[in-house]
Order: structure tokens, then sequence, then C-alpha cells
């Protein structure tokens, strides 16, 4: 398989392991794709750069915390469970990496027990393991968070694929 | 034919006349010639000069581009040190900046934030690289920067 995506050198456990699933964007990154969208950049900060659902201080945004990340998340619904990336039934999962203490990725999990992400800001969608995107730029899982499967959330994020699909068969940015 | 005098481009006239005024006699040919030679020459230098601005604004951009395509991080994306390049190179990379993000939508907002001291986007934009895109070249054309 050719490393059409340049994945190969910053996550080296991922090694052939994945499948793309759309077309490179810099419309949004993975902490949004793991929320739910797919129009804009979230990440804690203040300004207008990035979006943020919390309210931060300056301290807070010069110091990003997994618990930003948390209460971020906790806000959609979700909360801390015990680190395991296993399907469980009823339950939606996100899971956090973090590398040299900071916050770097967030996956999401499928209905069917698979894991997605966005990679990065600037590049595609791909299907992986867990696994697969540790020891390598985003450093390790620290935190899963689940929430049930609702039909609210459930359509939300089917509709969310097909735009993101649609976007990517019109070829628009 | 002219020369920059600052961001303004003056012609010979302006030259010519000044210069007379200053030396209390007309500008011999001999002087024509000079004026002449350093207007061709400071012009090209100007050429050259945005031509440099060009290729290095080229250079920095792709380095940036693919060194950070992997990262969310915001901080660390405009702290990248071929960003932080693009930003020294001050406000004559402006328009080079606007011109790469009519071309294709990234994270330049900051740059251009620190460039001009300006931000035509709405707080309710934040993040939404479409909206900041779009508000930045409306921007931009208003301020003739483009």
């Amino acid at each position: 398989m050719a490393d059409d995506f340049g994945l190969r050198a910053p996550f080296p456990n991922l090694r052939d392991n994945y499948k793309k699933r759309s077309r490179a964007s810099t419309r949004y990154n993975c902490i949004a794709w793991a929320a739910g969208e797919s129009h804009r950049h979230w990440w804690p900060d203040i300004g207008t750069d990035v979006y943020w659902p919390l309210d931060l201080t300056l301290e807070e945004s010069l110091d990003c915390t997994l618990d930003n990340f948390i209460q971020a998340f906790e806000l959609l619904g979700y909360e801390c469970c015990e680190k395991s990336t296993s399907r469980e039934k009823g339950y939606q999962k996100i899971a956090i990496y973090v590398k040299d203490g900071k916050p770097s990725h967030a996956a999401r999990q499928l209905w069917r027990g698979t894991w997605v992400s966005k990679i990065g800001k600037g590049n595609v969608d791909i299907e992986h393991t867990p696994a697969g995107l540790e020891r390598g730029l985003y450093g390790m899982v620290a935190q899963v968070m689940k929430r049930p499967w609702t039909v609210r959330n459930f359509l939300g994020l089917f509709l969310l694929a097909l735009k993101v699909k649609l976007l990517g068969l019109l070829k628009m940015d | 034919m002219g020369a920059y005098c600052g961001d303004r481009l003056i012609g010979y006239r302006e030259w010519r006349e000044p210069d007379k005024e200053r030396i209390g006699c007309s500008v011999s040919e001999k002087r024509k010639s000079d004026i002449f030679e350093f207007l061709v020459v400071s012009e090209a230098a100007r050429e050259e000069g945005a031509e440099e601005i060009r290729s290095r604004f080229t250079l920095w951009a792709n380095v940036w581009r693919n060194e950070t395509r992997n990262i969310s991080n915001v901080r660390e994306v405009i702290g990248h040190y071929a960003y932080r390049r693009i930003i020294e190179m001050g406000p004559a990379v402006v328009p080079y900046v606007l011109r790469e993000l009519e071309r294709f939508p990234d994270l330049w907002f900051y740059a251009l934030r620190k460039l001009t001291n300006a931000n035509p986007v709405r707080q309710e934009y934040a993040g939404n690289v479409r909206k900041m895109r779009e508000a930045w070249l409306t921007w931009a054309k208003k301020n003739k920067k483009i």
C-alpha cells in the first residue's frame, strides 16, 4: 500500500492497517470530528482562530489540559469511563490521546465498534484501531469517554458522514 | 518608468524637480542619465525584492503545510518555525498570504492578524475556515491588498 497520505512516519503503529474515509480537508480537525462536526476547528483557545464550547481564561487557553477536553466532551453527553476501547453495547465512545502531558488528538467510535479519526488540520479521515495511532505523533490514549447511543446521536453522525462524503464527491473546499 | 520612495511609486518628473530646486540649476544631461540609471536599478531591485519575498514565502508555506498537516493543536500549528518565519517577513508578505488563502483555505488567520493588526472575523465564525477566509478576502479587496 502506497503511503499516499504521509502517515507511516508519524504513526509507525498504523502500518497499513487503516482505511481512508474522506479526502484531505482543512475545514475541520480531529476534535471537531470526534465531537461530530465537519465545518470548523475545535481547540481550547480564546480568539477567533478556533472554536471551543467552553469559556476559557487566558491562563486556561495557554495551559491546554486534558481536563479542558473532558469538560468539552461532557457538554456533549460523554462521561469518563475505564480505558477500554472495545465496543460496549448501547454506548458510543471517544478516546483522547495525550503526548508529553498535553492533549494531541481525539478519535471516535462508530456504532459497529470501529474507530475513526480526522488526521490533524489538513489530512484525511481514516478508520483505524485506537492503538494504530499510539506511540507516534499523538502519544497514547489517556482517557476514554462514553455516552449512550440515542436516535439523535446516531442520526446526527450519520448525516455528518453523508455530508463529508458528498463534499468529497463534489470536490468542494 | 519610476522608482519607489517608501511605498509610493514616483516618476522621473518628481525626481527631477526637487533636485533642480535643491541644487539651484537645471538638471544636466549627465545628471538625467544618472537619475535614469538609478531609477532602472532601483526598480529592478524592487522587482527582485518582491520576487525574493514571493519565493521565500512559497518555500516556508510549503514547509509549514507539509509539517503541520497531521497536527490539530492550533498553538503548535501557528508556533511552527516556518509560520514564524513568514510572520517575521513583515507586511510585505501580506498579499502573498492572502493569495495563498484565496487559492487554498488553511490556518493563515493568525499570521494575517499579526501582520495587519486587523481582524475582520466575527466571533460567531471562530474556527470556521470557510467563513474566516471569506471575511479576510472581503477585507483584502476592500483595503486593496490583493
